[in-house]
């Protein structure tokens, strides 16, 4: 057989795969590795492998295949980044839609069309699952369930009166680091908070660790911090691999300062927020929180100091009022006290007025003497005896008969 | 003296003057006892009015 050209050959496997595959889809499940990604040019180019997981140490390779994914389809990623939290980078399970195609000079490769997200949400699931079940199993002090639902030291951790000082995580510059400062720092009631920086790169490879080290720092900074504040904003990059990790998990579980999440995503739900004291959507919510939790303080406050002053207030008003009543009452009792006597007195000289002589013989008595000597009895009196009268107006004589 | 301790001689003494067992002699001391009294209270309660109205125009609400 005479030899052919490559062009030749490879024409002719091209068209034989043509005619197989043309117009043909597939549900493929890969794992990616060697990602090569053009967001300016919108396209990205990426080895699928399918390992033998039975095989020691599960690493070996039984398929590799090139794969890309062109503009019309580039959406895609970014779509499956956000559904998931996941980044589109290597060392992910996926669900494929794929179609097959030879080119002559760039050999077999698929094209990809479509990312399932719940196949991957649904291994996310599970490897969280399985996480969260090795931390309840091997740190009973610090994690356990209860009624489903998974509750932590950090969260049992008493809530200051107000919260003033922080402990900062976040990436440097990033969206979520400048929001939550901002919020924070322009709340509409003038609080002052003092934040200590604890930056740190928390997305990608290694992020865990990192995490975990600013923890440490924290720690061994020697501040009493009433709260520690993770953030991450929504940004390009999704990825919650840190906050998904055993390493973080376990770190936030058990940190002796309440741990508060912004994280920054829709429907997901990381093991770092399922474990820290207090998980909000976003870093700007982190921030809402704290000044809301510190106005509702500040208002009681107030509304104890408003109970003060009023009972202070009546107290006042009542003494007032008992000493008005005292006074009025001194001044009418001395006033009657006074009238009393004058009374008494009024009536004294009456009595004494109608005893008064004078007056007596007024009224028509007379009084009888002889030889000067007032008589009170007729026995004392004999018929001839001389006797003078006293009457009101004068002295008259008279004769006994 | 405290203000109670004031206020509950006042009472006393307008008591007594009430219940007339009081006598006349002893009047004027008693009625210029219970005037340094009411005077005395009068100037306390003033006194503490004035510190509360100061404490509270100190604090700002909101």
């Amino acid at each position: 057989m005479s030899p052919i050209r490559l062009a030749d050959l490879a024409y002719a496997v091209e068209a034989v795969v043509e005619q197989n595959f043309a117009g043909k889809g597939f549900w493929v499940v890969a794992e990616t590795s060697d990602i090569k990604n053009y967001p300016d040019r919108n396209y990205c180019f990426l080895t699928l492998v399918d390992r033998d997981t039975g095989s020691p140490g599960g690493r070996d390779s039984v398929a590799k295949m090139e794969a890309a994914i062109w503009r019309k389809n580039y959406s895609i990623i970014r779509g499956f980044e956000q559904a998931t939290g996941v980044a589109f980078s290597r060392n992910i399970s996926v669900l494929l839609f794929v179609t097959v195609a030879f080119h002559a000079v760039y050999g077999m490769r698929l094209e990809i069309h479509q990312i399932d997200h719940s196949y991957t949400l649904g291994n996310l699931e599970r490897e969280r699952q399985a996480i969260l079940d090795m931390l309840v199993r091997d740190h009973a002090d610090f994690v356990w369930q209860e009624n489903g639902v998974y509750i932590t030291a950090n969260q049992l951790l008493p809530r200051p009166l107000a919260w003033q000082r922080l402990a900062l995580i976040a990436a440097p510059n990033s969206d979520g680091w400048r929001d939550f400062r901002h919020e924070l720092q322009h709340n509409p009631f003038g609080y002052r908070y003092q934040i200590d920086e604890y930056l740190t790169q928390v997305q990608g490879q290694g992020a865990d660790r990192a995490i975990c080290g600013q923890l440490d720092k924290i720690l061994a900074s020697g501040v009493s911090y009433d709260a520690v504040v993770m953030v991450r904003g929504g940004g390009s990059q999704l990825d919650f691999g840190s906050f998904d990790s055993l390493r973080v998990g376990l770190a936030v579980a058990m940190f002796p300062v309440p741990i508060l999440t912004g994280i920054g995503h829709e429907r997901n739900v990381s093991i770092a927020d399922m474990l820290c004291h207090q998980s909000v959507k976003t870093p700007t919510k982190a921030a809402a929180f704290l000044i809301d939790h510190n106005r509702q303080f500040e208002e009681q406050c107030l509304r104890q100091f408003a109970r003060l002053t009023e009972a202070a207030r009546e107290r006042l008003l009542g003494t007032r009022e008992n000493l008005s009543m005292q006074t009025e009452r001194f001044r009418f009792t001395t006033h009657d006290y006074l009238k009393n006597r004058h009374l008494e007195l009024a009536e004294k000289s009456v009595t004494l007025k109608h005893l008064d002589p004078a007056n007596v013989l007024r009224r028509g008595y007379a009084m009888l003497m002889r030889d000067g000597r007032i008589i009170t009895k007729t026995s004392a009196l004999a018929i001839g005896d001389r006797i003078q009268l006293r009457l009101a107006d004068g002295v008259t004589n008279a004769t006994i008969q | 003296m405290t203000y109670q301790e004031a206020y509950d001689q006042l009472v006393d003494l307008i008591d007594d003057i009430e219940s007339e067992t009081t006598p006349l002699d002893e009047l004027p001391g008693k009625i210029r006892q219970a005037t340094d009294l009411i005077a005395y209270c009068q100037e306390r309660l003033r006194a503490v009015e004035g510190g509360f109205q100061d404490a509270v125009s100190r604090i700002k609400p909101g």
